[in-house]
């Protein structure tokens, strides 16, 4: 009898409840929907004025030269031709060539910069005698250091590992420092008067705390990291897509370099929605100020 | 009195100055060994400490000492041509940033007509543009400042775009009240509190377009101070590479300072309390 009552009551709590939430919800979202769509249409028609518009410049009308600026259907055409399997003269080897140099260096950038920033921003004597000098060595315009690089390394793949190595470990040390600094103390100070050791404090309050500024940082790094593919292989380099952009270039073949940025920028965005969605899952209670990307 | 503190409590800055001098020293000192007297890098490549301070004569000295005037080209055509490239292209930046930033930050229309178009550019990984560049603009000075404006224009426009968004709605409510037109409500309220993130951006611009500087100048181009890093470094004079490196690094450190210290003046509500 109780236990019928209580079941009839959390039905019609949950289910009055529930209707409410979802009139809420279908309202809510047919209007958001209703709006996001549209936007997506004029996006997707902006997209397709801006892609005819090129077409025309650089086709029939005649604006500009198509050797200086290829025309999107030259650029797709050519995009089709290296892509690897299907392809005709697929270009798999550099791209793999340039993905494993990144990976390299960006796995020791990770490493390399998450346990210095971890000693900067959590101890006092790491903060006061390597963070400035952090800092200073941040201003040192690294990309600058390639010619050195390549001159001691050669022109193999072991130079441009350094060179993504230099280029993507500072922002995960400096922002790994920066959320050591922002850690709240409030916290710690609780931690510590509810008996936790200093081992405790920094598995159970610090750790959990800085987290998401590490992913932060490795999401930037990323970027870098493909600044530095590209560097390294304009420098000197024998494969790899950088050398194919500076080759098709300067053979005034700008469809092929065009297509060229095109995958790079692709695999440059994969990798960062690959860090992006590692982030929401590892850290999904950390709420990020991304006051743009919100609108 | 205060009772005493933890040690760390009774640094002060100019302590903090001597620990940096310090440090530079020692870590000076170690390589100098390693290098000049263990010989762990052939010291052709990797340069000792003495050899950077012997690399900044060669660059300044003149005669028979120096590698540039064998060349035919004094150091400060690479200065000269370095200044205007970095400064025409962060004013190119300026110019085109701060209007777009604060035009997408305060009208949702605009961001939703453009803001994607934005966020694609900054996707562009700037350097992979320096081919093509060459091709566009020449072998000059144009190439360079293309990449140095593409590259510092998307960190100001999109820290700026940010700016608007955190003005406290009760603000923008309460100048409506008093009687503020819209011109009045974005020169009062808008504006000044978009100025931290002006600057924010600014900063890391300053710090974008140097290495986006010297990146473009080592590509294909025959002045410049990326140029002279190369020349030395085909020369095996890393010493003078490195001595341009460092006073590229200083130069960046010396700006990133003004910076932060105007920044300080114009908007002390924001940047009084960050201590770093």
């Amino acid at each position: 009898m109780t236990l019928r009552r209580r079941k009839t009551e959390a039905s019609g709590m949950a289910s009055e409840a529930e209707v409410d939430h979802q009139v809420i919800l279908a309202h809510l979202g047919k209007r958001n929907a209703s709006r996001t769509s549209v936007w997506n249409l004029i996006f997707v028609i902006e997209v397709a004025a801006l892609l005819g518009l090129w077409e025309m410049i650089s086709g029939p009308l005649g604006v500009m030269n198509p050797k200086f600026l290829p025309p999107p259907s030259a650029i797709f055409d050519e995009l089709w031709r290296m892509l690897p399997i299907v392809g005709e003269r697929p270009i798999t080897e550099d791209i793999v060539f340039s993905l494993t140099n990144f990976a390299y260096g960006y796995v020791l950038a990770a490493v390399v910069g998450t346990t210095l920033g971890l000693v900067i921003g959590t101890t006092k004597a790491g903060e006061l005698l390597l963070g400035p000098l952090a800092y200073y060595a941040y201003a040192v315009p690294r990309s600058a250091l390639a010619p050195v690089i390549i001159l001691i390394w050669g022109l193999g793949a072991e130079s441009k590992v350094v060179i993504i190595f230099l280029l993507a470990v500072f922002p995960v040390l400096i922002t790994t420092m920066e959320g050591g600094a922002q850690v709240n103390r409030t916290l710690v100070d609780a931690g510590r008067v509810f008996g936790a050791t200093r081992l405790q404090t920094m598995r159970k309050v610090i750790l959990p705390d800085l987290f998401p500024y590490v992913l932060i940082g490795l999401r930037i790094a990323v970027i870098r990291g493909y600044i530095g593919v590209l560097i390294g292989e304009l420098m000197g380099s024998f494969k790899g897509l950088g050398t194919i952009l500076k080759r098709s270039s300067y053979n005034f073949e700008m469809a092929k370099s065009f297509a060229v940025v095109a995958i790079l920028i692709v695999l440059s965005s994969l990798t960062m929605l690959l860090v992006s969605f590692m982030k929401t899952k590892l850290v999904p209670w950390h709420q990020e100020e991304d006051l743009l990307k919100s609108r | 009195m205060l009772p005493r503190g933890p040690w760390w409590t009774r640094v002060k800055t100019w302590h903090k100055i001597l620990i940096v001098a310090f440090e530079v020293f020692i870590i000076g000192v170690i390589w100098q060994f390693l290098i000049g007297t263990l010989e762990l890098i052939n010291p052709i490549f990797m340069p000792t400490p003495t050899r950077i301070i012997e690399g900044f004569g060669l660059l300044f000295g003149s005669g028979e000492k120096s590698v540039i005037s064998a060349t035919d080209q004094a150091i400060w055509v690479h200065i000269r041509r370095s200044a205007f490239c970095y400064s025409s292209g962060l004013l190119i930046g300026v110019i085109v940033g701060i209007p777009v930033g604060l035009l997408i930050g305060t009208s949702r229309t605009a961001y939703r007509l453009i803001g994607r178009f934005i966020w694609w550019l900054y996707a562009v990984p700037w350097v992979a543009l320096r081919p093509p560049a060459t091709i566009w603009f020449g072998f000059e000075a144009a190439p360079v400042i293309f990449i140095v404006s593409f590259a510092s224009t998307f960190p100001i426009l999109l820290n700026t775009a940010a700016g608007p968004q955190t003005v406290d709605p009760s603000l923008l409510r309460s100048a409506q009240v008093f009687g503020a037109g819209r011109f009045k409500q974005f020169w009062k309220v808008l504006l000044p509190s978009s100025l931290p993130f002006i600057f924010v951006g600014l900063r890391q611009a300053i710090v974008i377009s140097m290495i986006s500087l010297q990146v473009a100048e080592i590509v294909g181009s025959s002045k410049g101070l990326g140029a002279l890093i190369v020349l030395m470094t085909s020369h095996f004079k890393t010493g003078a590479a490195f001595a341009v490196l460092l006073s590229a690094a200083l130069i960046t450190i010396i700006l990133g300072q003004g910076v932060r210290y105007t920044a300080e003046k114009l908007a002390p509500w924001h940047f009084g309390q960050v201590r770093r």
